[in-house]
């Protein structure tokens, strides 16, 4: 992989060609990206877990419990926490995070 | 930076002293007393030659800091004062910090974490020693464009709960650990805003730990066996393998860490599990596996069939946000500072990443952006967008721009009278963008819909290997493709004409309709197809598709015989007499069938020459005559 790595790279190439995958397998690649987005998934768990109090996740805990996904996207809001965006900062930072790992140069720059 | 009178509050700090060794206190003091006698005489230096105050401590606050780093580095411990100090220095300077030149090397890192460790009663951690590349990380300076005010944000109040807490390897080695360090960051940040609690001191190391020790086993794969595609692919799973299970323990011990507290642990569980396929919502799949651009068109196509505007928007916005963060990292600040104008200030790759990140209507929010700078509360607006620019506040532009997260983010000190015209302003052009998204996206569906459509069609037309019975390789070497380069630059022209023998086009002649020409077909340069097409002169590939009368090359010849006539392919030299060929089918007149071979006549200096060719070698003929005749 080009050791230069751009902003574009990170927003707009696949991060497995990023760390340099070779003809990797469809099915594999699937498989990959799951793990990725799961790994993405616990990281806003713990920053939202960061930003919410004990009695916050008292209250989410009840919302939870009711289902009620309305309820719980309204009181994520209330708490100034934009899911969407948080997911989208996260995968680009992991995304980011991997391709400098994964990169000789960078990796030895670090 | 900090003013000039703090420092010298500050002086009494150093009276702070923990306990050294007598030989490194004095050391130390000797070394201070130099630092302060360098101040003073730089100071009334500085002074008599009409230097400010803020400028005098920013000299001797680089040199107190280099002070203080070197000691960090030999691993002495430092005071709360040099704490304070460095935390502030990177609060107020970011990257261009003293902390910049910092290096933790490996050895030194490592001995501060277990010194860190031991006083904090925590055991060895495993998947740590000399050999673990911790330092502080060298950002590539993209990413430092692309991230650096979000991570210093991040930093800076870690740096200031971290090292006040006494955790001051922890933060050299959580920014080393992870160039895209904001989740260690903003985990320490969230979870301790006074104090670490010892499980997440060692989760944060076994994370960093971690992710060095997966990334390092692929580099080696990388640099010792770079054609080993196995080996690179296996080292890559094994690296997301391993992250993600780190990302999960740590997950757990967050739970863990609130067992004690009941609601605390069932609230994350049940957080945990409600979020679950979020990221899918958010389109992270596609950021992950191509770009953020399939990200915002599938979100889009996705609102616009539940009829969600608002949605759009919304996403619009979340996307735009993010190029802004880049924009910003790249503005001018100086430009926009002295034109009053943020706009003035962004680079156009700025601008560009932002189109290609997902806003495709940058000129848009421009035009929104600049409605509302130009209205009567400007300056006010552009000035307290120059103070949010160097104040990192992000998103207090998109707020700013679009209005939608104005509310949220951007705390307006203004008159009412003020504020509401901002509300309003900002909501009308979020309405405009809207719109112009709805407008771009039906023009686009149009234009998707129209490629399909010629797309099909001209899968239904028959190409020329389908016509004259040609593999796609005798295609390439066709001399058929030499026909269409006779001009020499890439132009070449097919026109059907009139049904006489003239040998040349006429003005006459040109003014025909379709359906009164017949079947020939003119080939010739520019100069002969301006005389015959009136000018138009079609480039290459639309000549087989886009003849006016005739879908196509092929189509024509195809329309004339089956009508029965004979087709006549004409050479024209700047517009001169050159050689007329014709042929005819000598086959079952089938005519959904290939021709295998034709009879080829032509006329030369005014006597007819008729031959039997196979159409290869008919095309051959005519390639031989392009020679010839130097077209």
């Amino acid at each position: 992989m080009d050791n230069n790595i751009s902003y574009d790279d990170i927003i707009n190439r696949d991060i497995l060609d990023l760390m340099g995958a070779q003809n990797m397998p469809e099915e594999k690649k699937k498989e990959l990206y799951i793990k990725i987005i799961e790994t993405i998934e616990n990281r806003v768990v713990s920053r939202i877990s960061g930003e919410l109090s004990e009695n916050d996740l008292e209250e989410w805990k009840k919302l939870a419990d009711e289902g009620n996904k309305e309820k719980m996207q309204t009181f994520l809001k209330s708490k100034n926490i934009d899911l969407n965006q948080l997911m989208i900062q996260e995968a680009l930072f992991y995304k980011s995070e991997l391709a400098t790992l994964s990169n000789p140069k960078t990796y030895q720059e670090r | 930076m900090v003013e000039f009178g703090k420092f010298i509050g500050k002086g009494v700090i150093w009276g702070k002293e923990s306990a050294l060794s007598p030989d490194v206190q004095k050391e130390q003091d000797k070394a201070k007393q130099e630092v302060m006698d360098d101040f003073r005489n730089q100071y009334h230096i500085m002074k008599q030659d009409g230097h400010t105050p803020e400028a005098v401590w920013q000299k001797m606050h680089e040199s107190l800091n280099k002070f203080t780093i070197e000691k960090l580095q030999k691993g002495q411990e430092l005071t709360e004062g040099e704490i304070f100090d460095l935390a502030d220095d990177l609060a107020e300077n970011g990257l261009k910090s003293s902390w910049a030149d910092l290096k933790i090397y490996s050895e030194t890192g490592v001995t501060n974490i277990k010194k860190l460790m031991k006083s904090r009663d925590l055991k060895e951690i495993e998947g740590i020693d000399e050999k673990t590349p911790i330092t502080f990380s060298n950002l590539p300076s993209w990413f430092r464009r692309a991230f650096g005010k979000s991570i210093l944000s991040g930093s800076t109040s870690l740096a200031v709960a971290a090292i006040l807490s006494g955790a001051m390897p922890v933060v050299g080695a959580g920014i080393a650990g992870m160039a895209g360090a904001n989740f260690l960051i903003e985990k320490l940040r969230s979870a301790s805003e006074h104090e670490l609690k010892k499980q997440e001191v060692e989760g944060i190391i076994k994370d960093i730990a971690a992710s060095q020790e997966s990334a390092k086993k692929l580099i080696e794969a990388k640099q010792n066996n770079p054609d080993d595609k196995i080996a690179i692919n296996t080292s890559i799973e094994e690296m997301l393998n391993a992250l993600h299970q780190r990302s999960t323990k740590s997950l757990e011990a967050r739970q863990k860490l609130g067992s004690t507290k009941h609601k605390l642990k069932w609230g994350l569980a049940s957080l945990a599990s409600s979020l679950a396929g979020a990221a899918v919502g958010a389109g992270v799949y596609e950021l992950i596996s191509g770009g953020i651009r399939g990200a915002t068109e599938k979100a889009m196509t996705e609102a616009a069939a539940k009829g969600e505007e608002f949605q759009i928007r919304q996403h619009a916005v979340k996307f735009v946000h993010d190029a802004w963060h880049w924009i910003i990292g790249q503005a001018d600040i100086d430009k926009a500072h002295q034109t009053g104008d943020l706009l003035t200030g962004l680079t156009q790759s700025g601008q560009r990443i932002a189109a290609e990140a997902g806003f495709a209507h940058f000129e848009t929010a421009k035009t929104a952006a600049a409605g509302i700078m130009n209205d009567e509360i400007r300056n006010i607006i552009a000035q307290r967008v120059i103070t949010a620019l160097k104040n990192s506040a992000i998103g207090l532009i998109s707020g700013v721009v679009f209005g939608h997260t104005a509310e949220s983010t951007f705390e307006y000190a203004g008159t009412p009278k003020e504020k509401k015209e901002i509300q309003e302003g900002t909501a009308k052009s979020l309405e405009k963008t809207g719109e112009t998204f709805q407008e771009e996206k039906k023009k686009a569906e149009e234009e998707q819909a129209e490629a399909q459509k010629l797309e099909e069609q001209k899968k239904e037309a028959p190409t020329i290997g389908d016509w004259f019975d040609l593999s796609p390789t005798d295609v390439e070497e066709n001399p058929i493709i030499h026909i269409t380069e006779i001009d020499g630059d890439g132009n070449f022209v097919i026109e059907r004409y009139g049904n006489t023998d003239e040998s040349k086009p006429t003005e006459e002649n040109v003014k025909k309709t379709p359906e009164e020409l017949q079947h020939w077909l003119i080939v010739g340069d520019k100069k002969a197809a301006r005389i015959a097409r009136k000018g138009e002169v079609l480039p290459t590939h639309k000549a087989f598709t886009e003849l006016p009368g005739n879908k196509s090359f092929i189509l024509a010849i195809q329309n004339a015989l089956r009508e029965n006539k004979h087709p006549k392919i004409k050479f024209n030299t700047n517009a001169g007499i050159g050689k007329a060929y014709f042929f005819e089918r000598l086959d079952d007149q089938d005519l959904q069938k290939p021709i295998p071979t034709v009879l080829v006549s032509y006329v030369e200096n005014g006597k007819t020459e008729t031959e039997t060719r196979s159409i290869k070698e008919f095309f051959s003929l005519i390639d031989k005559e392009k020679t010839k005749t130097k077209f």
